[in-house]
């Protein structure tokens, strides 16, 4: 199965620091892989088979290609980065056109996989997008994955309960946080990825026009960001378990009215 | 001509979107809805009501008859509830008709014809003020956050849709009810622990609690990393938003990713060892001690 | 290739010196290099390109203990451990790590175990709960381990061992870091435990108990029985009546606190109640329980035996500053860097043995 794997680089939550004022600072912030695609890579990995392949795709700074190269080392076979001051700024419209382009050119892939949704943004837009633009059938917050025949059987929640679907490939299918946990570099994918590059794509190899790309693709736009943080309550302090206990107690029997 | 705008709930209603709508633009509301839900949509205020039935469940067929219809009753604003299927539904359907689509949105205005919509993200900590510059403007709205207000439409026009594009190629094999009980985000007494309680059995423990108590156990990121507790527990940005009556956090330092799924709730109370954690900042009471001997003692009890 | 949140961790690092006095290695050698400081400055360097990583940056990698008292005592919650487990894999993957650790690499690969040798084994059936080993107590110091399978005899309890116990992954996590090739030993051992169907695992070795409750569930190889360390265990058998106290034995002896036991487990009453239960009368070094200094540990033994004998001569002048005449301890890997030289007149009391 030749498998395609979106990822998107996030601000690392345990990175972003609070300002004098208790606002958030994301600014100088480390970038980690966003969670559920990391779901859907180890998805990838184990539903490719002994022949398969699986590629990555992002679109980010150039400085994510060590990160990329990282993933050489759980077993990826190829990593695409769309790298260009023009990719940035994307809305989810613009993103998933960008997307479209790089899969229309590296493709076909049997399968694409997604996070279900970035922490970042949190629309959890692009994957039913990209899978629109590549007129593909598409399953949203997937639980797991099993092979079946020429598709796959998907487990996937919904406010109902859980559905049981079947979708014949290619498919775009996104995942949910924490149902696959990505496996670990082993010694031997750390010495294949020595060897290994990143494939660095530009608007002008993929043939597409910048108009299309970036803010100026985008058919949204941010007019206004408030940083909206908890508030201090800085209640009382004790360490004496004999008033600690019962002060607990009170606020539990008061809650249960 | 008024702006009209048209709320898509093909697969349930969602009274307190029409609501708002009707506030937004009384007398100029377009629904699509299951048949069993046509009363409702009069009484939240809606007058052109379409009713549709037997989707398929291939979602996005659903989006390609919708863009039809659209298409055909020039639209320009086009609501969604932020459920599973319309998550999926309404991306496709902006993509097949190049209209701007915001995810998620609290709140809502109608400024000419421009819609200013407003939505949370980074966990709750942001909140980004998004306009869009397609003529068609989508969005999805986050479901509950619109009160229903009755505003009775006594003489609506209603018509049957009929779906009459192909089934597509996802099959649904079988809906598996849920058998779980109130989930973590409804919960009114919630427990939560973190990476200092230190293995399994300590979630255990804590989960005996919320069970003592008819509350819900919950978990920061780093516990659930850890495998110590199941992804489902996660509060924070990574994981689910909570606001219950009281929040009680044991071993929790207090990361800005975690407070940003738990500031709403009413009362906090947290455990720690370490007096300087900064979660005691964000407490309405604070016990400095062992977590351990603290859930002993309330467990007792 | 270090990960970004290991390489946030040396940048934080390589600014401190917090915690230099209380490194053991560096306590012994006195060098800088052998620093926590040190190797996260290393490793900002190597990514900044002005320093490359070479054999001579493996092995300071390596000349370290993992003991976790840096760890403890960062006050801003920095770990160490993180990036010098990161730059073993790196040195590893690269070919750079220092010849005795490649022997003892080579060693699990042909053996299991470490030492090359066929594990002895302890096996047999029984009913209540499953014993591991490990493979310290097994290769190196197998009177504990007899020892302790007696005492759980004598006390009523049915206990079984793997045959063929499988590795925990715990040696190959200090040697290489945490890589797939772990947690496929994990699972292995995940694996194995969970066929017994057994509830309680009774864990000898604290180190192993470490990576098996720490480690193992975020790996996907999930014990679904409830890991518990031999001494808690031993001593819940002895609160419980099961385990007859000793007579005084009129002897002064001052618990080691083992580096998972003091700082993963932060268990320090079951080792202390066994002793006082073995008849000695408790003394307790200037620094114990978290703060306790490592000894070291088995696999460093076997890679650095020069700088761990070193090390271990710094535990027992802790020793020999209290009124002891016996250091005691549970655990088989600080029983074995112990007994490699023992002051005249002093003795390393095995606490297992010391209860039969």
């Amino acid at each position: 199965m030749n498998v395609l794997v979106c990822v998107k680089a996030v601000p690392s939550t345990g990175s972003v620091q609070v300002d004098g004022a208790f606002r958030l600072q994301r600014d100088g912030a480390k970038l980690e892989w966003n969670v559920s695609d990391l779901s859907a890579l180890e998805a990838a990995l184990s539903l490719k088979g002994p022949e398969g392949r699986v590629t990555v795709l992002t679109m980010g700074p150039k400085k994510l290609e060590e990160p990329l190269r990282e993933l050489f080392a759980r077993g990826v076979d190829e990593a695409l980065l769309l790298t260009d001051p023009a990719f940035a700024g994307a809305d989810t419209f613009a993103t998933a056109n960008a997307l479209e382009t790089a899969v229309k050119n590296h493709g076909p892939f049997d399968l694409i996989l997604c996070g279900r949704r970035a922490i970042d943004g949190e629309t959890g837009q692009v994957p039913s997008m990209l899978a629109a633009a590549l007129a593909l059938p598409c399953i949203t917050g997937a639980e797991r994955i099993t092979p079946e025949g020429s598709g796959l059987l998907v487990r996937r929640p919904v406010e109902e309960g859980v559905q049981m679907l079947f979708v014949p490939m290619p498919a775009v299918i996104s995942l949910c946080e924490y149902t696959y946990s990505l496996r670990l570099p082993g010694i031997m994918g750390l010495r294949r990825a020595k060897g290994k590059a990143v494939t660095l794509l530009s608007p002008a190899e993929l043939g597409i026009d910048k108009e299309n790309l970036g803010l100026s693709g985008s058919l949204t736009r941010v007019i206004q960001m408030d940083s909206k943080f908890p508030g201090l309550r800085k209640g009382p302090k004790t360490d004496s378990l004999s008033q600690g206990i019962p002060a607990i107690l009170s606020v539990i029997k008061e809650a249960k009215g | 001509m008024k702006t009209e705008i048209c709320i898509l709930c093909p697969y349930g209603i969602d009274p307190g979107l029409v609501s708002k709508a009707s506030a937004l633009a009384p007398g100029t509301v377009r629904v699509v809805i299951p048949p069993r839900d046509a009363e409702k949509a009069a009484r939240y205020g809606a007058n052109l009501i379409h009713t549709v039935e037997d989707l398929p469940p291939d979602e996005g067929q659903v989006a390609l008859w919708l863009k039809e219809k659209i298409l055909n009753w020039g639209s320009t604003v086009v609501l969604a509830p932020a459920t599973v299927f319309m998550r999926n539904v309404m991306p496709r359907l902006a993509h097949h008709l190049k209209a701007g689509l915001t995810a998620d949105c609290t709140q809502l205005q109608l400024e000419g014809e421009k819609l200013i919509q407003t939505r949370p993200a980074f966990g709750n900590s942001l909140m980004a003020t998004i306009r869009t510059c397609s003529p068609i403007q989508m969005a999805t709205v986050r479901t509950g956050v619109f009160p229903p207000e009755e505003k009775k439409i006594l003489n609506p026009t209603v018509s049957r849709e009929a779906f009459h594009l192909s089934e597509g190629s996802v099959t649904l094999r079988a809906l598996l009810r849920d058998t779980e009980g109130a989930p973590l985000s409804q919960a009114e007494i919630v427990v939560a622990g973190g990476v200092g309680i230190g293995s399994r059995e300590g979630f255990q423990k804590l989960e005996r609690l919320a069970n003592q108590w008819g509350g819900a156990l919950a978990a920061t990121r780093g516990a659930v990393d850890a495998g110590f507790a199941p992804y489902a527990c996660q509060v924070g940005m990574t994981g689910v938003t909570v606001c219950p009556k009281v929040y009680l956090a044991v071993g929790i330092s207090g990361a800005v990713q975690h407070l940003a799924g738990m500031s709403g709730s009413e009362k906090v109370i947290a455990v720690n060892s370490d007096p300087k954690a900064p979660i005691f900042d964000y407490a309405d009471l604070g016990i400095v001690a062992d977590w351990e001997t603290v859930i002993d003692q309330l467990l007792e009890e | 290739m270090i990960s970004q949140n290991a390489l946030h961790h040396a940048e934080k690092c390589r600014f401190c010196f917090m915690c230099r006095h209380l490194c053991p290695i560096q306590l012994q050698t006195g060098k800088e290099i052998n620093t926590p400081r040190a190797k996260g400055l290393i490793l900002s360097m190597e990514n900044k390109g002005t320093a490359k990583f070479d054999r001579d940056m493996a092995q300071t990698m390596y000349e370290c203990l993992i003991c976790d008292a840096c760890v403890n005592d960062c006050a801003t919650g920095y770990q160490p451990p993180l990036f010098i487990r990161e730059a073993r894999t790196e040195a590893v993957a690269n070919d750079l790590a220092p010849e005795s650790v490649m022997k003892l690499l080579e060693n699990v690969e042909a053996t299991g175990n470490i030492y090359g040798a066929e594990k002895p084994s302890f096996a047999r059936e029984g009913k209540d709960v499953l014993v591991y080993v490990g493979e310290v107590a097994a290769c190196k110091v197998p009177k504990m381990a007899e020892s302790l399978l007696k005492l759980l005899e004598q006390a009523g309890v049915s206990a079984k061992v793997l045959e063929n116990e499988p590795g925990s992954g715990a040696m190959l996590a200090d040697l290489m870091g945490y890589v797939d090739e772990v947690a496929q030993e994990a699972k292995t051992l995940a694996n194995a435990i969970n066929a017994t169907g057994l509830k309680t695992v009774v864990v000898l070795d604290s180190y192993d108990a470490e990576i098996m409750k720490q480690r193992y569930a975020a790996w996907g190889a999930e014990i679904h029985a409830q890991v518990v360390t031999a001494t808690q265990y031993v001593s819940d058998l002895l609160k419980a009546g099961k385990i007859a106290p000793k007579a005084s034995l009129a002897k002064k002896g001052a618990c080691h606190d083992d580096d998972r036991l003091a700082r993963t487990f932060y268990e320090f009453e079951p080792i202390r109640e066994m002793a006082k239960a073995a008849g000695f009368e408790l003394v307790e070094m200037f620094n114990k329980e978290r703060l306790a200094k490592s000894c070291g540990s088995a696999v460093t033994l076997a890679y650095m035996p020069n700088i761990v004998l070193k090390v271990a001569s710094g535990r027992w002048s802790d020793l020999l500053r209290t009124e002891a005449q016996a250091i005691l301890t549970a655990n088989p890997q600080s029983y074995l860097c112990l007994t490699q030289n023992v002051p005249e007149g002093k003795e390393v009391v095995d606490l297992y043995s010391a209860l039969i």
